[in-house]
């Protein structure tokens, strides 16, 4: 028999819970890391990197199910297996008639691909994972050179910190001021990439050179980089619209700054506007506006009233007793309803730190997201940043001119991406 | 390779930039994703000609119906058939990966039709006295067999017997109001049911009452 142990299971976070209902093929909610090494990937390999990096995540073996009034993760028998890239960017992996696990591990030439489902965890939690698995992979490929002395990760979580729900560890109950009135944001239209496909256009850059350029604009990276996306949608809005704001949704770790090492979702959104309407359409102005956005957003808080304020509903008696079926109903309005106040978004990884032994083995990190819209990931390891785009239309206009605005500043761009134009 | 216009290096093996689709020039090199096709299938073909059969019955029949009405509304009939075909296609279909809980749903769809059914055309009872019991009574039969031969795990099933098992012992209401025509389909059902649930309460209790947790934690 092999039904002896009892499953175990646990709530989805906060943050996790608006997920289930709003996954779709034409948003996924899946996200996806890579690393590239600098020799083709042995697949054995990884598949043992693997089995060793799952036993220290118990999280990452869950399903989702549903429940009668809350989703919930079921650990299960499923085994994750490494495959060759066969599948599109960020496809779907949670399907509610189809139970799998969340995530899945795959391998082209030199690089790996680690997809998420954004319910299981979000981008810092995740990279936690990855980084374990690279980590675990080029100590096993390169056991020679590691014979005498084997690296440590600075990863020291425990498994109980891995597994926690900091959203309900920091939620106070507290809540002051008044709710900020929805302003609609101008939003991106045109054809799409059929079959739901997400384009990807990456650049690499010099950190040190685009670091120095920032600073001469007296801005952090995240800003200047905001600020240049910004200018670039901004030329894509036909005059009749050009009273909608260029709205930014930002995603900020919490964990910077609440005491937390968490590997589930532990993250806030931000929401910066420019009016160019209103504004000058020169980029120090807009630096300078965002800027002060960002400082007003990023009070303590105001993070914490967040925290509170999406915490609140899941803490009232009366709403948690709705059934399932209503409240994903309503979990979808409210998503439809924040999808509309923002035109893209863009998320900063940031710095993605190894050991220094295992650093001469990997070439590069990068991270992207689905989207129904234009999306850019931020991060960074070594010298190499790497800004990637993806974006459901046809369309790189708002792309090119991104690293239009890069390269004539005299930084120099490197552009992967998975657009073919068939000849 | 090199885009003059957008100033980039493009890594790849392509003719277009990315960015501009203008001409590259210099080397080539390795693409970084690999290529995968678009598949430009037809999803679902089959359905959609049951589909359209669907509809070509129905109005067809309805047509005649109008031309002929001295022989009573039977079009309605037809019409309440494939409509009942479809309900229960659908959730076949969307639950095909999960055997135990698409024999429940086909349970409580095939018995809220069938007493639709039964009503719409004069009670007679047959519903309640034949078809909802043998229908718990075969489901519940084929997940036993189910889970024994596929060896599905136990909260893979445990939540879905108990669910038919309960469902098949409230007919006892119907022998004790005295609706049915005859009694042996209904004692069958609820004999089963007695059967399992004591199995399942007698053997499974913990894995029962985790699930039972599991489910309805508010």
């Amino acid at each position: 028999m092999k039904n002896k142990r009892i499953s175990e299971w646990s709530r989805l976070d906060n943050a996790a819970k608006i997920f289930p209902p709003n996954s779709k093929n034409s948003d996924t909610k899946v996200f996806r890391f890579a690393c590239e090494l600098y020799e083709p990937v042995d697949k054995n390999v990884l598949q043992n990197a693997l089995d060793m990096t799952v036993e220290s995540f118990p999280l990452y073996k869950s399903i989702i199910k549903s429940g009668l009034f809350w989703y919930y993760f079921e650990g299960s028998h499923f085994k994750a297996e490494v495959t060759e890239e066969k599948l599109p960017p960020c496809a779907a992996l949670y399907n509610k008639n189809n139970k799998g696990l969340l995530f899945r591990v795959m391998y082209y030439k030199k690089r790996i691909s680690f997809e998420v489902y954004h319910a299981l965890s979000d981008g810092a939690g995740a990279l936690q994972f990855f980084k374990t698995l690279i980590f675990h992979y080029v100590i096993m490929k390169n056991e020679y050179r590691f014979k005498d002395r084997v690296p440590v990760l600075d990863i020291d979580a425990s498994n109980t910190q891995k597994m926690d729900d900091s959203f309900q560890k920091y939620y106070s109950g507290k809540q002051s001021g008044v709710k900020k009135k929805g302003i609609k944001a101008f939003k991106l239209r045109g054809p799409k990439v059929p079959e739901y496909r997400v384009s990807v256009i990456e650049g690499i850059l010099p950190v040190d050179c685009t670091l120095a350029k920032a600073r001469e604009y007296k801005a952090s990276l995240t800003v200047f980089l905001a600020s240049i996306l910004m200018m670039a949608i901004n030329e894509e809005i036909p005059l009749r619209l050009k009273k909608r704001p260029v709205v930014l949704s930002i995603p900020v770790n919490l964990r910077n700054y609440y005491n937390s090492q968490t590997a589930r979702n532990f993250f806030g959104v931000i929401n910066v506007g420019y009016d160019f309407s209103a504004g000058s359409s020169e980029l120090q102005d807009v630096v300078d506006s965002l800027k002060n956005s960002f400082k007003e957003n990023l009070r303590h808080e105001h993070l914490e009233n967040r925290i509170n304020m999406l915490s609140s509903l899941e803490h009232n008696y009366v709403l948690r007793a709705v059934p399932l079926f209503i409240k994903d109903v309503a979990l979808r309005i409210a998503n439809s309803i924040a999808d509309k106040s923002y035109t893209s978004t863009l998320s900063n990884v940031g710095v993605v730190n190894m050991p220094d032994e295992v650093k001469p083995f990997i070439s590069s990190f990068d991270v992207f997201v689905s989207t129904n819209k234009l999306q850019a990931c931020v991060c960074s390891y070594e010298n190499r940043l790497r800004i990637s785009f993806t974006s459901a239309f046809v369309s790189t206009e708002v792309q090119r001119r991104f690293f239009k605005t890069l390269t004539d500043l005299g930084i120099p761009v490197t552009i992967e991406s998975n657009v073919v134009h068939e000849e | 390779m090199y885009c003059t216009n957008c100033k980039v290096e493009v890594v790849g093996n392509r003719k277009s930039c990315p960015l501009c689709q203008g001409m590259l020039a210099g080397e080539k090199q390795e693409e970084v994703f690999p290529k995968i096709s678009f598949v430009y299938t037809e999803h679902g073909g089959f359905l959609k000609v049951m589909l359209l059969i669907s509809v070509i019955i129905s109005s067809v029949s309805v047509a005649l119906n109008v031309m002929l009405p001295r022989a009573g509304a039977w079009s309605l009939f037809v019409l309440g058939g494939i409509g009942s075909a479809w309900i229960s296609m659908i959730s076949a279909i969307n639950k095909r990966n999960n055997l135990p809980k698409n024999i429940v749903y086909q349970v409580i769809i095939i018995s809220v039709i069938v007493v639709l059914w039964d009503l719409l055309t004069g009670w007679r009872g047959w519903s309640i006295t034949y078809v909802i019991p043998f229908v718990c009574f075969f489901a519940m039969i084929s997940m036993v067999i189910i889970s024994k031969i596929r060896d599905l795990y136990v909260e893979d099933y445990i939540l879905y017997i108990v669910i038919d098992g309960c469902f098949g012992l409230a007919q006892i209401i119907f022998v004790f109001t005295g609706w049915l025509t005859a009694l042996y389909p209904s004692l069958i059902c609820i004999v089963t049911s007695v059967i399992s649930l004591s199995f399942i309460m007698i053997f499974k209790q913990k894995e029962l009452s985790a699930e039972i947790k599991r489910r309805l934690h508010i």
